[in-house]
């Protein structure tokens, strides 16, 4: 009989480290408890069948019959305990599931902040929420999105293409799009959405619901048919004795917990940066998807480790094409802006060397610049902020990728 | 130095695992794609990737992918999924007929008196170009012409980029016939390995020349010369054959069309190498350069390299193209790679609009001395 591997969580990071535990494992046994009765697919998605871009089947990340051509056993059920010692997992439902390694990858909930007179606040994150969300909304729905951070302004993107435009957004900060975005960024998207007729309340909160009038902090009032609070995420995971965690559940940088043959990857964890000595929680897709990889291998016994890669995102912010690319927000150095109605680039310099980028609107060149930083840019001036700036003759001989 | 297929298949499964990592399922990419007739989902080539079991939509898609490039410039999130369908075509599990005939000749270091046989066959089709076709000595020169195997096109403008280059009295080596392909045919059609032989072996031919300068009129030996020189280090610069002749042409006399003039911007050169403006200037100096996307990158691919699999679909291209055309008031379209102009000739030819070789365009409007 081959190894048992028992994945919990049907997510990015689950998913990844099955793919991998597979490649290098064909014996083993891999089974993946999932708590949503979903296949795995894509949260930025959601949005677009939301928007009614994708369909159901367009939001899954695999095809139906992956999981049999992987040999992988989906099993839909939430996790009670889990016996470190016994090696063994307990359902809600009473089954028992021993293993040989466990991946805990169990990502994480929504924030609620408590509101007076608002019961059961609707959250966006999940396949449920997307589904209850669409099921409450049409063109004349009056809604409340409590939160302007990404998650927040997606939804909101969402909304408007299918035709509502009464969507009103409560930011406690005085700028959108926190904490990707900076002040002038921020303030850049505000004018894009203030044009669609969207309402911004910024720098202000709700603090209480009488009925479906919203009473801000300001004193100021707005009525609603939807609330929908979008105020970031925390780590979710069982509660294991002895198992090290800080605000999400530690690893290193083979993906191992400190209890043996535990592993974890993606929302639910936070990482060393040696460099800094503090510990770091795990933000975006693609970091859950590195860490799935790397503990994926770490339990199939094929060496690998986390390497501190440059930071990376790109989606789409309300309706934005954006780049988050290293560290734009940097102390220190230059930073070279371009912006226009189209487009918002900065462009930062750390001792001469490339630091990092926020594009928006126009991310022509993002890749080559996310394989760029750290080089010395200097001598070129503003005209690094430009989209036809040729990125790719200056990493030239780098030939680990192909990309041009 | 160790440079074969495994290790362009290694480098494409970087990128192939970049882009599962980094995948948002926005299917932006199967959206923008101007071949996905089967309605193919982004998931279903990703399930294939990760493991190995193929449909056979997908295996059909695969196939009949152009490497346009429009997938990879809609994604939002960085993702290369051209490389990633580059990938998917070393992985075939069989092959179009058609595509084997194709690289039984090309990309074959084994098969030397086939190639031999095919220059010899070639050459006797070109006329006085003929000469050029895999010559024995080629000399040193800093300006080195770089035709390949579109030589063998019935294009014209290898002809007409001599006669530019003879008008302007510059001395000049050039490289043509099938024993100096790019590569790229092969890499399209999944054999990664015959097209890394392919390129290994240009640079050696080119080394014999040892240019300063190398220019071609196809997209795709453009984007090999590209590779090369990212590999080697070396120290020739490519140039497109409109980069090259704008650095010329101020020394000749232009004579202006009196009619518009689209231009058809080439995937390689344009989307996926970002040099749409040269092709545009050259063309400004000879006619009214009509735009028939909303930008460069916006243009409808031209199909080629769905090689033989599917030539209705391309045929559906060539009619978007011609509606364009007409819509915009062109009377012509110019094309600055000798694949595009393949492509388009004959339904071209067909619906009576004029399809310009931008070199051939060039030497018409220039003649009359320098």
């Amino acid at each position: 009989m081959g190894t048992r591997y028992l994945i919990i969580g049907n997510g990015v990071a689950g998913i990844t480290a099955a793919q991998e535990i597979r490649a290098h494992d064909p014996a083993g046994q891999i089974t993946i408890i999932g708590d949503e009765g979903k296949p795995y697919y894509y949260r930025a998605s959601l949005s677009e069948w939301i928007a009614e871009d994708s369909t159901t089947e367009q939001t899954y990340a695999r095809t139906t019959g992956f999981y049999e051509a992987m040999r992988i056993e989906n099993v839909t059920g939430r996790v009670d305990r889990i016996d470190a010692e016994r090696k063994q997992v307990s359902l809600e439902s009473g089954d028992q599931t021993p293993y040989d390694k466990l991946l805990i990858a169990t990502g994480a909930s929504p924030n609620a902040v408590p509101i007076a007179g608002l019961e059961d606040p609707m959250a966006y994150r999940t396949w449920d929420d997307a589904r209850k969300i669409k099921e409450h909304v049409d063109p004349q729905t009056n809604v409340l999105i409590l939160g302007g951070g990404v998650l927040g302004l997606e939804l909101a993107g969402a909304l408007v293409e299918i035709g509502t435009r009464n969507i009103a957004i409560v930011q406690l900060l005085d700028f959108l799009g926190p904490p990707l975005l900076d002040e002038h960024a921020g303030r850049w998207l505000e004018r894009r959405i203030r044009a669609d007729g969207l309402t911004l309340f910024l720098g202000d909160t709700v603090e209480r619901v009488e009925g479906q009038v919203a009473h801000l902090k300001s004193g100021k009032t707005r009525d609603f048919d939807l609330f929908v609070q979008s105020v970031g995420v925390r780590p979710r995971y069982p509660e294991v004795p002895g198992l090290e965690t800080g605000r999400a559940v530690r690893i290193d940088e083979h993906g191992a917990t400190n209890l043996p043959d535990i592993y974890a990857a993606g929302d639910c964890t936070e990482t060393c940066v040696r460099s800094q000595g503090r510990w770091q929680p795990t933000r975006i897709w693609l970091d859950c998807a590195r860490q799935g990889r790397v503990a994926g291998c770490s339990m199939a016994g094929v060496d690998a480790s986390l390497t501190e890669y440059p930071f990376l995102n790109a989606s789409i912010l309300y309706d934005i094409h954006y780049a988050y690319i290293g560290d734009p927000n940097a102390e220190g150095g230059v930073a070279h802006i371009l912006e226009n109605d189209r487009a918002y680039r900065k462009v930062r310099l750390v001792d001469g060397n490339l630091a990092g980028a926020m594009l928006m609107g126009d991310r022509r060149g993002m890749m080559p610049m996310y394989r760029a930083i750290g080089l010395p840019v200097a001598e070129y001036g503003d005209v690094i902020a430009r989209s036809d700036f040729p990125w790719n003759d200056l990493t030239g001989k780098d030939w680990e990728y192909l990309f041009f | 130095m160790k440079w074969d297929g495994s290790e362009f298949e290694a480098s494409l499964k970087h990128i192939a695992d970049f882009g599962l990592d980094n995948c948002i399922g926005a299917n932006d990419c199967m959206r923008a794609c101007p071949v996905n007739r089967l309605n193919v989902n982004q998931n279903e080539l990703d399930s294939v990737m990760v493991s190995g079991v193929w449909t056979e939509r997908v295996q059909t898609f695969v196939t009949e992918c152009v490497q346009c490039g429009d997938c990879t410039l809609a994604c939002p999130a960085g993702v290369h999924r051209d490389h990633m369908m580059l990938m998917l075509k070393a992985m075939l599990p069989s092959i179009p007929r058609s595509w084997k005939l194709y690289y039984n000749v090309k990309g074959r270091q084994d098969q030397q008196l086939l190639i031999s046989l095919s220059n010899i066959v070639g050459r006797l089709k070109v006329g006085p170009l003929g000469k050029h076709v895999d010559k024995a000595n080629l000399e040193h020169k800093s300006l080195l012409f770089y035709f390949g195997c579109y030589i063998f096109s019935p294009s014209k403008a290898p002809a007409a980029t001599l006669q530019l280059a003879d008008r302007l009295g510059l001395d000049y080596e050039v490289l043509a016939g099938v024993r100096s392909c790019c590569g790229w045919p092969q890499y399209l059609t999944g054999k990664m390995g015959y097209g890394q032989q392919m390129l290994t072996h240009l640079e050696t031919l080119i080394n014999k020349v040892a240019p300063k300068v190398i220019v071609t009129g196809c997209a795709e030996c453009y984007a090999g010369l590209v590779r090369l020189r990212k590999k080697t280090g070396a120290s020739w610069t490519p140039l497109t054959t409109p980069e090259w002749l704008l650095q010329h042409a101020d020394k000749l006399s232009w004579r202006r069309f009196d009619t518009p003039i689209a231009i058809h911007d080439s995937c390689h050169i344009t989307k996926k190498l970002g040099k749409p403006d040269p092709a545009r200037q050259l063309l400004a100096r000879i006619a009214d350069v009509v735009e028939i996307a909303e930008s460069p990158e916006d243009c409808v691919c031209c199909g080629y390299y769905n090689i033989h699999a599917n030539r209705d679909l391309n045929h559906q291209l060539h009619e978007e193209k011609l509606a364009l055309v007409a819509e915009k008031g062109a009377e012509g379209m110019a094309c600055e790679c000798v694949t595009c102009w393949e492509s388009f000739a004959e339904p071209f030819k067909e619906a009576g609009v004029p399809l310009w070789e931008l070199m051939v365009a060039a030497e018409l409007a220039t003649r009359g001395g320098a």
